[in-house]
């Protein structure tokens, strides 16, 4: 009996891993949009993520059409599920700018969230780092 | 009866094991989840910096105070950590002053980049580090923002200096990062519009000055150059070398405006000064640039101020009728800036 219920502990912990979380509204219903600026380059980034997984990313000035992959738009609307956009300060940037420090928005069902490298709420972190590492994927 | 009492005591053993176990991963999962180890260490680092009587602890953008006790005058004192990938800094220390080299080849790249940048405005300047006053160079390398992803970046955060992968070894861009806390220090350029273009022109005027073999900024990092002092419009991305180009970006709340183009209009003082050593080479331009930087400009200074602090510099130095004063005023109007431009009416600046 301990056994059993050792394995539906597990199994309940394992399901939980997994899911997109909660607290977040429901995970890419609609466009994401997510820029950045700055950096040691001035770097000026803009995706736009729409919820087939369809995309708009603009580098450099240049806007080009891409699709994301079925896993990489899974991982996305997992980090959305798992950030409460609506839950953060609109402004969570930092007193003063930080040189060569990123800065970011995030928009999505309403909501906006304006942030940096210094000053970004841990629970923004993920989603941030997610986006960022799709721009650079991307913009080869 | 004996085996209802047994079955049920089994099964009140087996709910209260099963309601531990939830109970410690639940505390795990917040822990590790949220970051809480991180930010209980946070606390506790400000906690103690307020015990201890600093006016900022942990601020962000606000410049620390820094432990300068261990080296004498004169000497760096530089520690090289290992962020490990994660956000929770300085990380582990790989190589302090005076050690033997780490074996890592980034970091022992980057403890010698510190020792030529301080040692640069050390010989140069009598400059006692960054804030004059022998500060600690702290750096951490394979800085990640989110633990596990890497970061294509590297800056100066007002107490240390954060290197993502691929970045710590190049040596201009530690230049321009320690440049940034030198401005910090002593003009306090205000990191927007012309005054934050200034900023950004001053690191990449003194990394120019460390590295001097050629005009690139980042030449070595992953992605190539970033910049190009003596052909601005090579940048990556292009910048423009006169004010007849200036880029007319707000100062607004949105990052994707870099605020009010700092690291595009830069390549105008940046060409300015690149023309200024070819007319009367490094040592006297970079004398100029340097006194102005730290006697001259304000918080607020634009391009313009830029000009007139430079000229007032040579004039003090080697008089008016001096050749560096010539070909101060003849680089600033090289690139638009003769006293009269006026700049253009950008939203936020």
């Amino acid at each position: 009996m301990r056994t059993l219920l050792m394995a539906g502990l597990a199994l309940l912990l394992l399901a939980g891993c997994g899911d997109d979380g909660g607290g977040g509204k429901a995970a890419l219903s609609g466009p994401l949009t997510f820029e950045r600026g700055g950096g040691l380059k001035g770097r000026r980034d803009r995706l736009v993520v729409q919820p087939d997984g369809r995309a708009e990313l603009t580098v450099r000035g240049k806007t080009k059409p891409i699709q994301l992959t079925g896993a990489e738009l899974t991982r996305l609307r997992s980090d959305l599920g798992n950030t409460d956009l609506g839950s953060l300060p609109a402004d969570s940037t930092s007193e003063r700018p930080v040189p060569d420090a990123f800065g970011y928005r995030v928009n999505y069902g309403g909501d906006t969230v304006n942030t940096d490298d210094h000053a970004m709420p841990d629970e923004l972190r993920g989603l941030v780092a997610r986006l960022g590492a799709l721009v650079e994927r991307y913009e080869r | 009866m004996l085996r209802t009492r047994l079955s049920s005591s089994a099964g009140q053993v087996a709910a209260e094991y099963v309601g531990g176990l939830l109970l410690v991963a639940v505390v795990i999962g917040a822990l590790f989840g949220g970051q809480v180890h991180t930010k209980i260490a946070v606390e506790v680092e400000r906690a103690i910096c307020k015990i201890t009587g600093s006016a900022h602890c942990g601020e962000p953008g606000v410049p620390q105070a820094q432990d300068a006790d261990d080296t004498p005058p004169g000497t760096p004192d530089r520690e090289v950590h290992d962020a490990q990938c994660d956000n929770d800094l300085p990380g582990r220390l790989l190589r302090g002053e005076g050690d033997n080299p780490s074996g890592d080849p980034e970091a022992d790249a980057v403890y010698d980049n510190l020792g030529q940048v301080f040692r640069y405005y050390a010989d140069h300047f009598g400059r006692d580090s960054y804030d004059d006053a022998g500060g600690d160079l702290i750096a951490s390398i394979n800085f990640c923002e989110e633990p596990g992803t890497p970061t294509r970046n590297a800056y100066w955060d007002g107490h240390q200096m954060k290197f993502g992968d691929g970045y710590a070894s190049s040596l201009d861009v530690t230049a321009h990062e320690l440049t940034h806390a030198v401005t910090e220090r002593t003009a306090g350029l205000d990191y927007s519009c012309q005054s934050g273009a200034l900023n950004e022109s001053m690191s990449d005027i003194f990394a120019s000055n460390v590295d001097s073999n050629d005009w690139e900024i980042g030449e070595d990092l992953p992605g190539g150059a970033l910049r190009d002092m003596a052909n601005p419009a090579n940048g990556d991305p292009p910048q423009p070398a006169n004010v007849d180009d200036f880029i007319e970006m707000p100062n607004d709340d949105n990052p994707y405006n870099d605020h009010g183009g700092v690291h595009y209009n830069s390549g105008i003082p940046n060409h300015a000064y690149y023309l200024m050593v070819k007319a009367m080479g490094r040592d006297h331009a970079e004398a100029i640039v340097y006194h102005a930087l730290t006697e001259e400009l304000k918080p607020d200074s634009g391009f313009e101020d830029f000009r007139t602090a430079s000229l007032a510099v040579a004039q003090r130095l080697w008089g008016e009728d001096s050749p560096e004063y010539r070909a101060t005023n003849e680089s600033f109007a090289a690139v638009g800036l003769d006293g009269t431009w006026e700049a253009p009416d950008v939203e936020g600046c």
